[in-house]
């Protein structure tokens, strides 16, 4: 909990004061504007930081548009989930499934909003640690509609917990997963050239990703514990601790663009947010099953694998959640806890579940050799034990009320990767040290079970999990 | 101390105008907080003062900025935890370009994107997180007060 608490202390009563300073300051600072832009500028001209946004910040409040209803064959709420192996032909422009280990994807199918103008993407990242879906800009069909206001459109910019980012405008498609009917949500077109970018996206590591062969995948499909990528604030009636998108021009993420300028920040209604599509859905819309309980790549690691994604859950004949265990999550952080055991035994350490870390990101222990000491400071941070080491440890949830225990391995990293397998349930790599360790079960915790994952504020209404946020085992 | 922060911030608002554009914070005085603020567009909160450091915090849209301020007032480490990331190059102001030269010669393996530990010459960068749970540490070792852990930087 130690992580956490900071975000649900954001809206006490000191925070209440502090408005009031922040807005004493603003008048302050108003009459200021001009002398401090006419000034030598302190930053790179190729970047935007929040201080030289000089126009008034807009407002976006998107539309809504209907699903469109295709017939539903037999298995329609269930994807095709490859690691290290194609979903599809690959477009123009776009890359393979394979391009590193571990990368597990889907193809979906994205349209305009006149439902015919389609192009269906394969080799797109599955990812339950991030919300909505992102692909290359140069991947999609023509005639996406830009979310605007007034003169401007809507941009992005999202991080992920490795420092890298990816940045576009956010444009309203028809989205089919598998063959459940298009339903219409903002996406992010990845395109790192659309006008200049907001300094918190350039200034992350180096800049966003430019292209699929840069990235390694054609798009991400985040269907992760979040209905949409950033929400008004609040869990139910109270706050989360996470950005207010609806209200706060601050958040960091959303950006309108006026004449290739992406520096001011924008409010967002919730409906013009980069949504995970599958919270969009007509009925399967409570989360999703990751199944690869049929997938064992064994000590030395496998060429290929493949599962399903079903979507929905206890909503269908085939998505049924019995003998599964709900785990909530914090609804703010979206973590959980995991107790290592052989690491400080006494301490829980905040923990998340990501099938698109490609591999464990983990305190280190005893045994868990850096493989730096054998093979240079290159391959720091990555775990080179002597042999495959056995490790356990156990997952409780936020209030830690339930748990389950889990075992695994730990390979040697150094071989692994330069082997000629891809598929790995033994990969591991050093996460934050000290106070800041944490647990990303990454793509190896998936294989040989069935991971759910149910999304924030939504019942499982068919069956006993509960409201999401949550993992079930 | 909430009296204070306002008299702080008008008193300070209304002098950087005419001063240089300071948006520097590792490595320079806790008085640069401020002008980090300016630049989050943020809220602070009142300062925690521990026996060897004081911590400087900036609020600003579902994001927390820590500075940890030695007594003689240098600031020698950062972390942010929230939704997403500060400007670094704000946030580590003369120590960025250490960074990122770091960050670049990082060797790139296959299935890892990014390394999550950045060891430049001077600062040590940790990354980790998932989207909407983003955090970060930064500290310089050099400045580092006698008797602090790095453990105590949170």
């Amino acid at each position: 909990m130690k992580s956490n608490n900071f975000k649900y202390s954001f809206f006490s009563a000191e925070l209440t004061l502090s408005l009031i300073v922040s807005l004493l300051t603003i008048s302050v600072l108003s009459s200021s504007c001009s002398k401090n832009s006419a000034a030598p500028a302190a930053a790179a001209p190729t970047t935007n930081s929040g201080a030289s946004c000089t126009g008034s910040a807009a407002n976006f409040t998107g539309t809504s548009y209907s699903p469109i209803t295709t017939p539903t064959p037999s298995g329609y709420n269930q994807m095709t989930v490859n690691v290290d192996l194609d979903t599809g032909s690959i477009p123009s422009g776009g890359v393979s499934c394979g391009n590193y280990a571990n990368e597990v994807c889907v193809s979906v199918t994205v349209c305009a909003l006149d439902g015919v103008t389609c192009k269906t993407i394969p080799n797109i990242l599955l990812d339950t640690g991030s919300y909505g879906l992102r692909v290359f800009d140069n991947l999609l069909p023509s005639g996406l509609t830009p979310i605007s206001s007034g003169g401007s459109t809507l941009s992005e910019c999202v991080l992920f917990g490795d420092g890298s980012s990816e940045f576009g405008p956010v444009e309203y498609a028809y989205v089919q997963l598998g063959g459940e009917p298009m339903v219409a949500v903002p996406i992010l077109a990845i395109n790192s050239t659309y006008g200049t970018p907001p300094a918190a996206c350039t200034n992350s590591q180096s800049s966003p990703d430019i292209s699929p062969t840069q990235a390694g995948f054609n798009g991400i499909l985040g269907v992760g514990l979040w209905a949409q990528d950033c929400g008004n604030g609040l869990y139910n009636s109270s706050s989360d601790g996470t950005a207010d998108c609806t209200t706060d021009s601050a958040n960091g993420q959303y950006f309108t663009c006026t004449g290739g300028n992406c520096g001011c920040g924008a409010t967002v209604a919730m409906q013009a947010q980069v949504k995970n599509p599958v919270a969009s859905l007509p009925s399967d819309n409570n989360g999703v099953i990751l199944d690869f309980s049929s997938t064992n790549p064994g000590a030395t690691g496998a060429t290929n694998a493949t599962g399903t994604l079903y979507l929905g859950i206890d909503t269908q004949a085939n998505n049924a959640s019995t003998g599964f265990t709900a785990m909530p999550a914090d609804p703010g952080a979206s973590e959980f806890f995991t107790k290592f055991n052989a690491y400080s035994s006494s301490t829980y350490i905040p923990a998340f579940i990501d099938s698109g870390s490609s591999i464990f990101f983990m305190p280190t222990v005893s045994g868990l050799t850096d493989c730096s000491v054998s093979h240079g400071s290159g391959w720091s941070g990555i775990f080179c034990p002597g042999s495959n080491t056995a490790e356990s440890a156990v997952l409780w949830d936020v209030n830690l009320g339930a748990s389950q225990s889990v075992s695994f391995h730990i390979g040697n990293g150094y071989s692994l990767f330069n082997s000629a397998s891809n598929v790995f349930n033994n990969l591991g790599a050093l996460s934050g040290t000290g106070a800041g360790a944490y647990f990303d079960w990454g793509l190896p915790f998936f294989f040989g079970r069935k991971v759910i994952v149910g999304i924030k504020g939504v019942n499982d209404t068919g069956g006993a999990l509960g409201e999401g946020p949550y993992w079930a085992l | 101390m909430v009296y204070f922060i306002i008299l702080f911030q008008i008193f300070s608002s209304a002098n950087l105008d005419f001063l240089p554009r300071a948006q520097a914070s590792l490595g320079d005085d806790s008085s640069t907080v401020e002008a980090d603020r300016r630049v989050l567009r943020g809220t602070r909160v009142a300062v925690v003062t521990h026996a060897k450091f004081a911590v400087h915090e900036i609020r600003s849209g579902g994001m927390s900025l820590k500075e940890y301020a030695a007594s003689n007032g240098k600031i020698f480490a950062v972390t942010w935890t929230g939704t997403h990331q500060p400007d670094l190059s704000s946030i580590f102001g003369t120590y960025f370009e250490d960074f990122s030269q770091a960050n670049q010669a990082a060797v790139k393996v296959k299935g890892v994107r990014s390394h999550a530990r950045i060891e430049g010459k001077k600062v040590t960068v940790e990354r980790f997180g998932h989207m909407g749970s983003i955090r970060g540490k930064a500290f310089v070792q050099s400045l580092l007060p006698q008797g602090v852990s790095l453990d105590e930087i949170k």
